[in-house]
């Protein structure tokens, strides 16, 4: 079974040309993030309440990428707070995603390739080797959005970090996103991980936006 | 934790007490899957003595949830305290499932 942190990423990958996209630049970092808290409950590594973490077993999940971060909370109990952590973890987004495709490739789902786009500027494609994996991750998203019954607990995560990476474009229509808008909200707000990364973006865009008008 | 079960009519009750988190979760989920296990299709989580839930807890509560969704079942809940009314509210389980003032109050609704 995929990680959270690789569902996410995947679904990220054009299937055309293996690039990987995003509608959403600057809230990916944190969405990634909210995906390894998700990997590491579902290990039943964290729990969470409405504000803060529980380390509840340090031992290594045998993801480098988990432990990593895993091993970095277990270091610092006195950093209780999902939202410090959440923040903590956001820096590390480029390493995460490169962990989460280097995974694919090696499952199998994706291909690593290398090309140079005049002469000297490197482009990494990843293209879809094996498509049902991702497929997968389409529907069960687009089943937990349209359909009326709970979903399941990985479904529901996994509907937050997709619209908290704007990536629920890429499952669904606008109309069907607008019709099913409030569902969407509800699903997101079941999780404390899913509310947090969703309140450290509308912060970060909230911060640009103040800075993009302040006067000169 | 402590939880004990009682059956009023067609309602099956589970009364949690105390903390509901990582260590004590699968005790509800065992518990709660005993009582699906037998049949049942109405289930009411009388919370009166439920003095913390973290996000493990509901999890159970959700599972429970669909479980009893797919059976046409119902899962209510009694006797909130403002604590956990507020992390219902924010969660959205509020919206999910019925929650009522006391155990009589859903009692007279779902035994309907």
């Amino acid at each position: 079974m995929l990680t959270m942190l690789e569902e996410v990423v995947l679904l990220a990958v054009d299937e055309q040309t293996g690039r990987v996209q995003t509608s959403q630049g600057y809230g990916t970092g944190y969405a990634l993030a909210g995906a390894v808290f998700f990997d590491l409950a579902l290990a039943k590594k964290i729990d969470t309440d409405t504000d803060n973490v529980l380390i509840l077993d340090p031992t290594p999940t045998g993801i480098a990428v988990l432990d990593k971060a895993l091993l970095t909370m277990a270091k610092h109990p006195d950093k209780k707070t999902v939202r410090s952590w959440i923040e903590e973890l956001k820096s590390l987004d480029q390493e995460l995603e490169e962990a989460a495709l280097q995974l694919l490739v090696e499952r199998g789902v994706l291909r690593h390739e290398t090309s140079k786009r005049l002469w000297i500027i490197d482009v990494e494609r990843f293209p879809v080797v094996d498509d049902k994996p991702q497929r997968h991750v389409k529907l069960r998203l687009a089943q937990a959005i349209l359909g009326d019954e709970i979903p399941d607990t990985r479904d529901i995560m996994l509907v937050s970090i997709a619209e908290a990476c704007g990536l629920l474009s890429l499952v669904l229509q606008p109309h069907e996103l607008e019709l099913r808008r409030q569902r969407i909200d509800m699903l997101c707000g079941l999780e404390t991980i899913s509310r947090t990364v969703k309140a450290a973006i509308d912060d970060l865009y909230q911060h640009i936006r103040s800075a993009s008008i302040q006067p000169m | 934790m402590t939880l004990t079960q009682t059956t009023v009519g067609d309602v099956e009750i589970v009364h949690v007490q105390g903390r509901l988190d990582a260590q004590t979760a699968p005790e509800l989920e065992a518990v709660v899957q005993a009582v699906l296990d037998a049949g049942a299709r109405k289930l009411l989580l009388d919370c009166q003595g439920m003095t913390y839930v973290s996000s493990m807890g509901l999890r159970v509560f959700m599972v429970a949830g669909k479980l009893l969704g797919a059976r046409d079942g119902v899962l209510a809940f009694a006797s909130l305290n403002p604590q956990n009314s507020q992390i219902f509210e924010m969660t959205s389980l509020s919206k999910l499932f019925p929650c009522f003032a006391d155990k009589d109050a859903a009692l007279s609704e779902l035994g309907k």
